[in-house]
């Protein structure tokens, strides 16, 4: 929509720790802006927004919020009524433990949106125009019954196990990933350095290394395996000066409840001595 | 060494190749010194507990891999990229013979 001019975006940057700051967003509005656009929780850093200030700040100035849960559906119990989030967009893959290709979009009652797609019209098979009715409205085609499924499966399976037992066992894995990592030497760490206000993502860089070479490291010695690269969001990296000058990002870990012992990541306590042992014929 | 069995992994977007060594026996570091003849820059991380290396010949290829494993991973670039991955394989295989 930018790119046919029919927008405008104003980006608000973060800080270190991928935080946006409300007064970076109360600073950005201008006389158009309906809509502000914010992820609940990094997926670089784990870094949990307040959300429900940026929606008083959001609404005080005539917006709209859009809340972008993909990272912390799951994990953080999200009250869309209590924060008065206009729109909030989620991911079935991840913390909500579904498959791939599934997600959801709560809209506020009382918010019209234009349909993405239309076609398939389902319950009213006889009508050619997409029927105005909820949840139709916006479910056009064949719907992703697998993808469904798995997402009620991943939702009882929360709901069943609790979801404070399940960040209980995560954060204990990011306090155990945090004590092998903080302090050491030739290891940057992205983020905070606690498991304080942060979902169970974390990102590092390693002297000599690029972040690739750090996954398929930690996969072959260690059999971990994390995501190497820009993990889509180019933006916080560049805030974090690992893109484009860092050129190859960062690797980052993530725990969730099914992730076995994280005991092997405490051998990785040798990480930080590495480039000592690095040669290097060219230098 | 002998090169048991090549597998291709992807196709990369900046025109790389990324492909899978698999040899007949473990890595060890006299093996690692002998592919190194071929690259301009050789990484070996000898503190860790099982070692990472990284041989590099910029434009042509990236070979890495961790001592004790039977696998390395090749990125080969250019045109030529399979006569290089012949000649690394010819290299690997010579080691053998001796």
């Amino acid at each position: 929509m930018e790119r046919d001019g029919l927008i405008e975006l104003s980006i608000v940057g973060c800080d270190k720790n991928g935080a946006v700051s409300a007064d970076d967003i109360r600073a950005m509005f201008r006389q158009n802006t309906k809509l502000v656009v914010i992820n609940h929780a990094s997926n670089v850093t784990g870094e949990i927004q307040d959300v429900e200030t940026m929606a008083e700040i959001a609404h005080a100035h005539g917006a709209l919020i859009l809340v972008d849960a993909a990272q912390s559906a799951g994990c953080i119990p999200i009250d869309v009524e209590n924060w008065q989030l206009d729109l909030l967009a989620f991911a079935g893959h991840k913390s909500l433990y579904g498959i791939q290709g599934i997600g959801g979009l709560y809209i506020r009652p009382g918010i019209d949106l234009a349909p993405l797609k239309v076609g398939g019209t389902g319950t009213r098979s006889a009508w050619l125009y997409q029927p105005d009715e909820l949840p139709t409205k916006y479910e056009a085609g064949t719907p992703n019954v697998p993808g469904i499924v798995s997402l009620k499966a991943g939702i009882e399976f929360i709901n069943a196990t609790g979801m404070s037992q399940i960040n209980a066992a995560t954060n204990r894995h990011m306090e155990r990933f945090l004590e092998g990592l903080v302090g050491l030497e030739g290891v940057t760490l992205y983020g905070r350095e606690t498991a304080e206000n942060r979902l169970p993502v974390l990102s590092f860089n390693m002297k000599g290394l690029s972040p690739s070479d750090v996954g398929y490291m930690l996969e072959q010695s260690f059999g971990i395996v994390v995501r190497s690269g820009l993990h889509c969001a180019p933006l916080i990296h560049q805030e974090l000066g690992t893109y484009p000058e860092g050129r190859y990002a960062s690797a980052r870990p993530a725990s969730q409840r099914m992730t076995r012992s994280v005991s092997s990541w405490m051998q990785c306590d040798r990480l930080g001595r590495t480039h000592e042992g690095c040669r290097n014929k060219a230098n | 060494m002998k090169v048991v069995g090549i597998k291709q992994i992807e196709e990369c977007v900046d025109g790389g190749s990324i492909r899978e060594f698999q040899f007949d026996d473990s890595i060890t570091k006299e093996f690692i010194d002998h592919l190194s003849q071929k690259a301009e820059k050789t990484q070996y991380f000898g503190s860790l507990p099982r070692p990472f290396f990284k041989l590099e010949t910029p434009g042509r290829f990236t070979l890495k891999g961790v001592e004790g494993n039977r696998t390395v991973q090749v990125k080969l670039f250019g045109s030529d990229r399979n006569r290089t991955q012949e000649e690394l394989v010819a290299l690997a295989e010579r080691r053998q013979e001796k």
